[in-house]
């Protein structure tokens, strides 16, 4: 309910009768006999309604109302006008008054110029209040948005996946940080490049497939990252439509799987390991049965020779049987080094004596850079374990060879050995077939074999392990259709083993 | 007259004890290491049955076989392997014997085959 009113007449009588009627009313009435001083009023009490006459000497309703409505739009202006005053009054609605009544004042008229004002007041409060709410409303609907937004592009960029959106054409026009993180983030890059190494589309990709029909697919894919490691990812995509429908991008989904396709191959190669010394122990049991039955034939017959065949079978079989049980031992458990003192010149000349063989026979001309018997020192090794190791790496070298016989004209296999302050290395270098990177990656993997059946995938794995028991590393350097270069370097002094 | 036996086998300790199994038995044997060298001795020997390896490094046992037949040959051949479960690769064979095999069951084989 409006309650200040502002009586403005320069006549007193009509001042007091609205004074005292508007009073009654419930209005908190001020007055003003003239222009001036209901301006004044006006700037002090701000009243929520102006009733003012029309014409008073000095300032006129006319300017008051003009004043007024300048200075406070808000306040509603009711002009009190005399006979003859009509074009004024009409004037004063143009000018912004609620309405106007004239004298002598109707009490129905009053009320009505009052109710009008009171509503107009009314409706611009409510509209007021909206408009508050309104922008209320926008607000926090602004700081929801921008909040939510926020939280997605949180959730994109830290999501444990590599999440990447691609167009038609492959180009990741979009990438979360983990993605960023190993591929790198330059614009116009392509997820054959980055993730592949390729120079064009993979032949089968999921996002291919996701474009063509729109569904969701899988793959499992050796990704390579950013810093050359290679990884296995297992790929999700699917489909963003844009306005019309059309499938615009695909998302792809990376999760990294590495650890579980490890253990899968693992688990496999494990099964066929078992399977290959149950093969093995057969044969044995046989051979064992075959010498067993020799001496008793012998014995029967007083055979000698029969006998001593027998024996020799038996010895043999035992013998193999004692190497299975070492092997599987030596890759079931870690083998404490039994570590002596030996000449690095014997250790080569050793292994040299039991691989000439096949290296003579293969034609592969040996370069060596050894000790000799002047220069010869001790190296602190497990003799067993690292002579298995090195001899692992120099048949593969041979077999590199081999591979290449005929293509190459002249194969070499170049060993060296180098003393630095600290360590010994040992350098055995081919020129075969090489090994691209991937198979650089998982050469000392368990059973992992680039000799199709002929490799077990034991011996490299027993190498690395054998030089790390020495507390020595393994490494290998290679170029696809150049060489292969196993550096073995261990350390000096190993009596902290 | 003698029947004669050829044992192919690459394990030296098998092909010992069965030419002394056979042998004490009355046999006559011949020896291939490999299916490779089997076709060989097979035509120098002419032998009445053959003892067959599956797996063998240069040529496997199945190879020899087929070999064989495709030459006329129709002399009966028993498996002994350690590939159990391989019975398929060889559909005409005689018998399959699992190594380690018992000697006597190998024998009896023989016998009956070659009606002795």
């Amino acid at each position: 309910m409006t309650n200040k009113l502002l009586v403005v007449d320069d006549e007193e009588g009509i001042r007091e009768i609205l004074e005292i009627t508007l009073t009654d009313a419930g209005y908190d009435v001020l007055t003003a006999e003239n222009g001036f001083a209901g301006l004044d009023m006006v700037k002090t009490h701000k009243p929520d309604i102006v009733l003012t006459d029309i014409r008073m000497p000095g300032m006129d309703g006319m300017a008051l109302l003009k004043s007024v409505k300048q200075l406070f739009p808000d306040i509603e202006v009711i002009m009190i006008t005399g006979y003859g005053d009509a074009n004024l009054a009409i004037e004063s609605l143009k000018t912004g008054a609620v309405d106007f009544i004239s004298k002598p004042v109707n009490q129905d008229v009053l009320d009505i110029a009052l109710k009008r004002a009171n509503d107009r007041i009314l409706t611009r409060e409510k509209l007021a209040d909206h408009t508050r709410n309104l922008e209320f409303l926008v607000a926090e609907k602004t700081r929801k948005l921008a909040e939510s937004e926020k939280r997605y592009i949180q959730l994109f960029n830290e999501s444990p996946a590599y999440i990447s959106i691609l167009d038609q054409h492959f180009r990741i026009v979009e990438s979360n940080n983990r993605f960023k993180d190993q591929f790198g983030d330059d614009p116009d890059m392509y997820c054959f490049q980055v993730q592949q190494q390729h120079t064009s589309p993979c032949d089968t990709c999921p996002v291919k497939e996701t474009f063509a029909d729109g569904r969701s697919h899988t793959a499992e894919m050796d990704v390579t990252l950013k810093d050359g490691h290679i990884r296995r990812f297992f790929i999700q995509t699917s489909a963003i439509p844009d306005d019309s429908g059309r499938i615009s991008h695909v998302m792809e989904m990376c999760t990294d799987i590495t650890v579980i396709h490890d253990l899968q191959d693992h688990l496999a190669a494990l099964g066929l390991h078992i399977s290959s010394i149950s093969h093995g122990i057969k044969g044995m049991l046989t051979g064992l049965d075959g010498g067993d039955y020799l001496i008793r034939s012998g014995l029967e017959q007083k055979d000698f020779h029969k006998i001593a065949n027998g024996w020799d079978i038996i010895r043999e079989k035992i013998a193999m049987i004692r190497q299975m049980v070492l092997d599987i031992l030596f890759h079931s458990k870690n083998r404490t080094p039994d570590m002596q003192p030996v000449s690095v010149f014997d250790f080569i000349q050793e292994l040299l004596t039991t691989m000439d063989p096949r290296i003579q026979k293969a034609g592969i001309d040996l370069i060596l850079d050894i000790p000799s018997p002047s220069t010869d020192f001790d190296v602190m090794m497990d003799k067993t374990m690292l002579f298995g190791a090195c001899l692992a790496i120099l048949e593969n070298a041979v077999d590199a060879c081999i591979s290449v016989k005929g293509v190459r004209k002249k194969l070499e296999i170049q060993i060296q050995v180098v003393e630095t302050l600290r360590q010994v290395v040992f350098k055995i270098r081919d020129n075969g077939k090489g090994l691209d990177k991937r198979y650089r990656q998982r050469i000392f993997s368990l059973f992992y074999s680039d000799k199709g059946n002929k490799g077990t995938g034991l011996g490299l794995f027993v190498a690395r392990r054998s030089v790390q028991q020495h507390q020595g590393e393994i490494q290998v350097d290679s170029e696809p259709g150049k060489f292969t270069e196993f550096t073995i370097a261990i350390p000096k002094k190993t009596s902290d083993i | 007259m003698t029947k004669k036996i050829m044992i192919v086998d690459d394990d030296p300790a098998i092909t010992r004890y069965l030419e002394t199994l056979f042998k004490d038995n009355g046999f006559d044997t011949c020896i291939a290491d490999d299916g490779k060298q089997a076709m060989d001795v097979f035509l120098d020997q002419q032998p009445d049955l053959i003892t067959l390896d599956l797996e063998m490094p240069e040529e496997w046992g199945p190879r020899f076989f087929r070999k064989i037949s495709k030459k006329g040959y129709t002399t009966p051949v028993i498996v002994i392997s350690g590939l159990s479960g391989r019975t398929h690769s060889i559909p005409k064979a005689e018998a399959f014997f699992a190594k380690p095999f018992k000697p006597e069951e190998v024998l009896a084989k023989v016998k009956a085959v070659l009606g002795v």
